[in-house]
């Protein structure tokens, strides 16, 4: 039997319109100083106030190496990389979406899920790179990473980035953040899937 | 003649209402479905953003967007299909019975602003009250103004004399003949003058009515947002009163003979659905006539497809995103008499340990959205973190 999945059409993601508008908020995250503390996640699930289980943003935690001979020195590590909705230019959820409930708003960029159009069929979260959204079985709707839009439209900046202990994570405009990277002289890595054109930034 | 009842009736040039939760475009923001924006004569019909819009003074309430709607979106106020079947029934059984459109014959049985408007149960309903044939009285669709759905008419007729020759009537008793085009219409379609004593007495009358039922903004639904709006939208599925009518019109006969058709520009779908389902209830959740119910238990998960509710409308299959439910190249008409339901897929189904949410497999443990998610994240975090590009890094 095939194994069951879902993925989005490359010709289906060709159709969406290229909705880059004037202004493109995003996140940078400068991986050199991620400690992996998880304080972004908590700090969002308070924010949002998110049940168990549903976590918009989320640190992947890796271990890689081994050590095996007492003798030697250990050859292992640990890294981090705080993972969540890349506000993408051509966002794959949204060309996903059977319902149309996921928009990504022409003034600021942002990638919104419609909760009351949302019929939580979980398309979005097949179809995502990155695998942003997330089911909240108790509403049974997607919901994912609203980059605080209810924070940062008052002129407040997003939760993880204020409790950011290592100030790992920074908000603005994508341009600015682009010029202020590129002054750093930080290497940008560019994640993944670059089809889907993601606008959160990430430097290490 | 349909009574005017209400002073939006007289004021309003158009009879038409539309079902916001009947139309695919509402119901699913995939679905392409213009069949009535292209169809419509008058060019009366417009989208905007998933709702359509209806133009009531450009609209001359024709039909024909009645007819072509797979799902019966439009509701034409007064003129329905019941109220020309009852027309139909009023005439004494003869040799033939002869439909005509506005600019048609005048001496026809029945004057129908455009044939187009004719549904496949309008057309076999005089052979099934004891006529001998139906005669479609047609005149040159390229002289009229309304002009522009020919082909669906065309279409409605093939239909017919499938559908005749399924329950054993001879399809050459549905007749098309040509027949001379008045320039001037009758005036079925507009309504007749109406003094102004009668006019001021139906305002009269609308008023105290809607004094009495009088709504509140909220129970009429003014005040939703889009988004609930279409979350009610797709709660409501309702069966069109014409696929009800030709159903309960085709169990009238004995007889069902099974004829095979190909799926293509269809009229109902059988579907089969691939081992690859994922439970999602997309289909389910949108389409607008229930044919396809999911039943659940605790460790199951079915889909039952009632056939003679299905109308091609496409909103699953354009909706479906892992591509499991396709229509069958070729089906029995014949299903549409019928009432029985097909299953079309089950499935044993488990609780991920992980999202605590159900989903099909035998095999106990990690559900395959979240093993997905999981391999997606890792496989970024070591392809940019993992071994040999921290030592590029720092070179």
């Amino acid at each position: 039997m095939a194994e069951r999945g879902a993925t989005i059409p490359r010709e289906r993601l060709d159709e969406v319109f290229d909705n880059k508008g004037p202004k493109q908020y995003a996140l940078w995250i400068d991986l050199e100083f991620c400690v992996g503390c998880n304080a972004c996640t908590m700090a969002c699930k308070a924010e949002n106030n998110t049940p168990l289980g549903v976590d918009y943003t989320k640190v992947i935690e890796i271990e890689e190496g081994e050590f095996t001979d007492p003798k030697k020195p250990p050859q292992v590590r640990v890294y981090f990389l705080p993972m969540a909705c890349m506000h993408c230019a051509k966002p794959a959820c949204l060309a996903a979406c059977p319902v149309g409930a996921i928009t990504k708003r022409q003034e600021d960029g942002i990638v919104l899920i419609n909760k009351d159009k949302c019929i939580g069929c979980r398309y979005c979260a097949w179809a995502c790179p990155y695998g942003a959204p997330v089911y909240n079985a108790e509403a049974k709707v997607m919901e994912k990473c609203t980059l605080c839009v209810h924070r940062t439209s008052k002129g407040l900046l997003p939760a993880c980035v204020t409790t950011c202990i290592s100030r790992t994570r920074h908000f603005g405009d994508v341009n600015l953040l682009t010029g202020t990277i590129k002054e750093k002289r930080a290497r940008r890595i560019q994640l993944g899937d670059s089809q889907t054109q993601p606008s959160v930034a990430y430097t290490k | 003649m349909p009574e005017l009842t209400s002073f939006s009736d007289v004021l309003s040039g158009s009879r038409v209402v539309v079902k916001d939760h009947l139309c695919s475009r509402f119901r699913a923001s995939r679905s392409s479905c213009a069949l009535c924006i292209a169809s419509c004569p008058k060019g009366a019909i417009s989208l905007d953003g998933q709702v359509l819009t209806l133009d009531s003074n450009a609209c001359n309430s024709c039909g024909v967007c009645h007819s072509i709607c797979p799902n019966g979106a439009f509701e034409i106020k007064g003129f329905d299909d019941s109220w020309y079947s009852a027309r139909i029934a009023e005439k004494a059984p003869d040799s033939s019975f002869r439909f005509s459109c506005a600019f048609g014959a005048r001496d026809a049985h029945l004057l129908v602003p455009c044939l187009s408007r004719l549904t496949e149960a309008l057309v076999l309903e005089p052979l099934a009250r004891g006529f001998g044939a139906v005669e479609i009285l047609c005149p040159d669709c390229t002289a009229c103004d309304f002009g522009g759905a020919e082909g669906h008419r065309k279409a409605v007729l093939e239909r017919a004399s499938l559908f005749a020759r399924m329950v054993g009537l001879d399809s050459g008793r549905i007749l098309l003949r040509e027949t001379p085009f008045v320039p001037t219409p009758s005036t079925l379609v507009s309504d007749p003058p109406v003094s102004r004593r009668a006019l001021f007495g139906i305002l009269g009358r609308d008023v105290l009515a809607s004094a009495r039922t009088a709504v509140s903004p909220q129970e009429a639904g003014d005040l939703l947002t889009d988004g609930e709006k279409f979350r009610k939208g797709i709660e409501k599925k309702e069966e069109s009163a014409k696929r009800v009518h030709l159903r309960s019109l085709l169990r009238s006969f004995s007889q069902r003979d099974s004829i095979q058709v190909g799926s293509q520009g269809g009229f109902l779908w059988d579907l089969a659905v691939s081992s690859r389902c994922l439970g999602c209830n997309v289909c389910e959740q949108l389409c607008p006539t229930s044919a396809i119910v999911r039943e659940e238990d605790e460790k199951t998960f079915r889909l039952v497809f009632s056939p003679d509710r299905c109308t091609a409308c496409g909103i699953c299959v354009d909706s479906y995103l892992p591509r499991a439910i396709r229509p069958k190249e070729t089906l029995d008409l014949s299903l549409l008499a019928g009432d029985g339901t097909i299953e079309l897929f089950s499935s044993s189904k488990q609780k991920c340990v992980l999202c605590r949410i159900d989903f099909l497999g035998d095999q106990e443990g990690l559900c395959n959205l979240c093993k997905t998610t999981n391999r997606k994240r890792e496989t970024f975090a070591k392809k940019w973190l993992g071994k040999g590009t921290c030592d590029a890094a720092s070179e």
